[in-house]
């Protein structure tokens, strides 16, 4: 990889805790404009607190270590303005929220990502051609659109829809925690597609996954593997095909 | 001596019954109908929180405002019937001062009954009534009253025009409206109807619903924030065979505001839709109270009630479904879900099934709890701040009850009624 280019995300000696237990436990990343990492390990690894820490919740308490976001010091950030920064997670669970339309949540969230960058609200109309287009992209029916946020979706349903506002959003990095969970064949392709249209040199993306199903698709630079709160080992994506067939046991009982 | 006591000892006085014997134009059938009000309110026990259908609810001001006041109403702003909004979609009856006044002519189903014109009719709907001796608030109301509304479709008519009643008190006022709704054999009607208190005053309401054969009434009420003042409100629903009946209430609390809904399922394949929000804020009280009787087969009913608390508020739910041993095939639900948007607000929620037929589908559930940490989290995570993100969780909340209103002229009005009172 060129490493003259800039890190989007850099991670040192990364140490979370939550509801009292460690769950990282000195994590080291960088990630560079441009590149997709993908971070796999086995359950309860540490992957998923790994994505809501740098997204900002505050179940999860950071004992030590930095995080840095385009140069600036993610932890003191709040939540809704490193969304704003242009960090995006795609969550394992998407959030139902009746009563509130996908179509007035997702035009909020543009307009406080403007507001912040000192834009005025995006006109209406614009606003709903990209909407549409971007739905159509992804497969989602112009229905989904004014039905509450993720209320009565199917898990596909869901997992596409976190992707449209991922699209309509635009962010510099994004983190898609088991986007792949809970997808068919078809609808997975479609979901890889439309990450794979957001790539170019300016966004970078980690991939959370259990599945080298995924990774086929997306073609990540980097594979991690995550164990026990570190990363214990990192290669280029045949490193996927490998655990695919070994599972991780050969990596963590090394240790 | 106990309160109750003391509260009855002022009431008894003698200042009351000059009250009642001092309007000169009560003819005698009134004049007795007012005494024997009086005699059966305190024959009663005074509401109490003892009682379980009062329980958590705030009632010690109440009380004493309903029995220190002189019922002497003179103050009130009269509204004119000129004052009335014109607009040619609904018809606008407007209560105050213990009068019901329109700015039309009325069309021949909406009657405004006074006791000294229409003595024989209005003496008919008091006997109707007769059963509510038993019960608090409509024995008070009894008492006070003066001028009663009948809106009264007749057979296979169906009312397009929206009615619109608004009933103000003024300050210091206490004043009981009365409505009857009748609605014949495959008629339909539908009616909005606003509560207004003013400083220190209280209103007492009663209204009763009667939907017969295959007909459909829609009723839409809203009762406005009553800092200082009180409400009561009680609501008797009878439905006959297939029947429909839509009742939606929006509550905003008073320093008491109370409503209790009683419902009886009469009649094969009636049915009732009941949605209730209330949303008092500061240490203002909210009560919702409703109770539905399914007395015959095939009947249905769905309750859905949402309290949202902010502040020093409390708010009080109390739902019961009963089910007859006779009768089968019924479905009934009933959820109740509370937001508390402070340490500081607090609610009592008791939602109560008794079945006693098992050929019955039914299901109940009540949930409080303060703003969803996920939901919140998700929202910022898309760049929302706290405080939007705050007020799209609870307009949700909320909206899962006002999206009840299907119909396209109500839920204008009441865009336009929150927008005027600065509650959008």
């Amino acid at each position: 990889m060129n490493n003259k280019k800039e890190n989007v995300l850099e991670i040192n000696d990364l140490s979370v805790s939550t509801s009292g237990s460690k769950i990282l436990k000195g994590l080291n990343l960088s990630i560079r404009k441009g590149e997709t990492h993908a971070i796999m390990g086995p359950n309860g690894s540490g992957k998923s607190t790994l994505a809501k820490t740098i997204a900002g919740h505050t179940d999860y308490e950071i004992n030590n270590g930095t995080i840095k976001f385009l140069g600036n010091d993610l932890v003191s950030i709040p939540i809704e303005e490193r969304s704003n920064l242009g960090l995006f997670l795609g969550f394992q669970y998407p959030i139902e929220i009746p009563g509130l339309s996908n179509t007035a949540f997702l035009k909020a969230a543009i307009n406080a990502q403007r507001k912040y960058n000192d834009l005025k609200d995006i006109p209406a109309n614009e606003f709903l051609l990209e909407l549409k287009s971007k739905a159509d992209q992804l497969g989602l029916d112009q229905s989904f659109l004014s039905r509450g946020v993720n209320e009565g979706f199917s898990g596909g349903e869901k997992k596409r829809n976190e992707i449209l506002q991922m699209l309509m959003l635009n962010p510099k990095l994004s983190i898609l925690d088991e986007t792949d969970s809970g997808l068919d064949i078809d609808s997975m392709k479609i979901v890889a597609d439309g990450v794979n249209s957001t790539r170019n040199e300016e966004t970078s993306t980690i991939v959370i996954t259990h599945y080298e199903r995924l990774l086929n698709y997306l073609e990540p630079d980097y594979v991690h593997v995550i164990n026990d709160g570190r990363i214990i080992k990192t290669g280029d994506s045949t490193l996927a095909n490998e655990l695919e067939e070994k599972g991780y046991e050969w990596l963590t009982k090394k240790k | 001596m106990a309160d109750q006591e003391k509260i009855k000892n002022q009431f008894s006085s003698e200042n009351i019954a000059s009250i009642i014997s001092g309007k000169s134009d009560y003819p005698d059938w009134f004049d007795k109908f007012k005494r024997l009000s009086l005699q059966n309110l305190l024959d009663q026990n005074l509401p109490s929180i003892k009682d379980s259908e009062w329980e958590s609810t705030k009632i010690n001001s109440l009380t004493k405002k309903l029995f220190n006041n002189d019922f002497d109403a003179s103050d009130s702003v009269n509204i004119l019937a000129e004052d009335i909004e014109k607009d040619t979609n609904k018809i606008t009856i407007s209560f105050s001062n213990g009068i019901y006044t329109c700015s039309e002519e009325l069309p021949s189903y909406i009657k405004i009954l006074s006791h000294a014109k229409d003595k024989d009719q209005f003496r008919d709907l008091l006997d109707m009534n007769k059963e509510h001796a038993s019960s608090f608030s409509p024995t008070l109301n009894s008492l006070i009253l003066s001028d009663l509304l009948l809106i009264e479709t007749s057979n296979n008519q169906k009312v397009d025009t929206l009615i619109h009643i608004i009933n103000h008190t003024s300050n210091e006022a206490n004043l009981a409206p009365r409505i009857e709704i009748r609605a014949a054999t495959n008629s339909s009607v539908k009616i909005f109807e606003e509560v207004k208190t003013s400083n220190n005053s209280i209103m007492n309401h009663v209204l009763r619903l009667n939907c017969q054969k295959n007909a459909n009434i829609e009723f839409y009420k809203v009762i406005d924030r009553q800092e200082n003042s009180h409400y009561l409100g009680t609501q008797d629903i009878e439905a006959s065979e297939d029947a429909r009946i839509k009742f939606f209430l929006w509550d905003f609390g008073g320093d008491t505001s109370k409503t209790v809904t009683d419902t009886r399922l009469l009649g094969k394949k009636s049915e009732i839709n009941y949605s209730a929000l209330f949303t008092p804020n500061k240490d203002l009280h909210s009560g919702n109270q409703i109770k539905i009787n399914h007395e015959a087969s095939d009947t249905k009913s769905k309750i859905k009630v949402r309290g949202v608390l902010h502040d020093h508020s409390s708010g009080v739910f109390y739902g019961k479904i009963k089910v007859k041993e006779s009768v089968t095939k019924t479905s009934a639900f009933m959820e109740n879900k509370n937001l508390l948007l402070s340490d500081d607000a607090s609610i009592s929620s008791k939602p109560i099934l008794e079945i006693y037929n098992d050929d019955t589908e039914c299901s109940h559930s009540a949930t409080s709890g303060s703003i969803d940490k996920e939901k919140l989290f998700y929202l910022k995570t898309r760049g929302i701040d706290e405080v939007e993100a705050k007020s799209f969780l609870i307009n949700s909340f909320i909206e899962e009850i006002s999206g009840e209103i299907t119909n396209k002229k109500i839920q204008d009005i009441f865009k336009k009624y929150l927008l005027e009172n600065g509650k959008s």
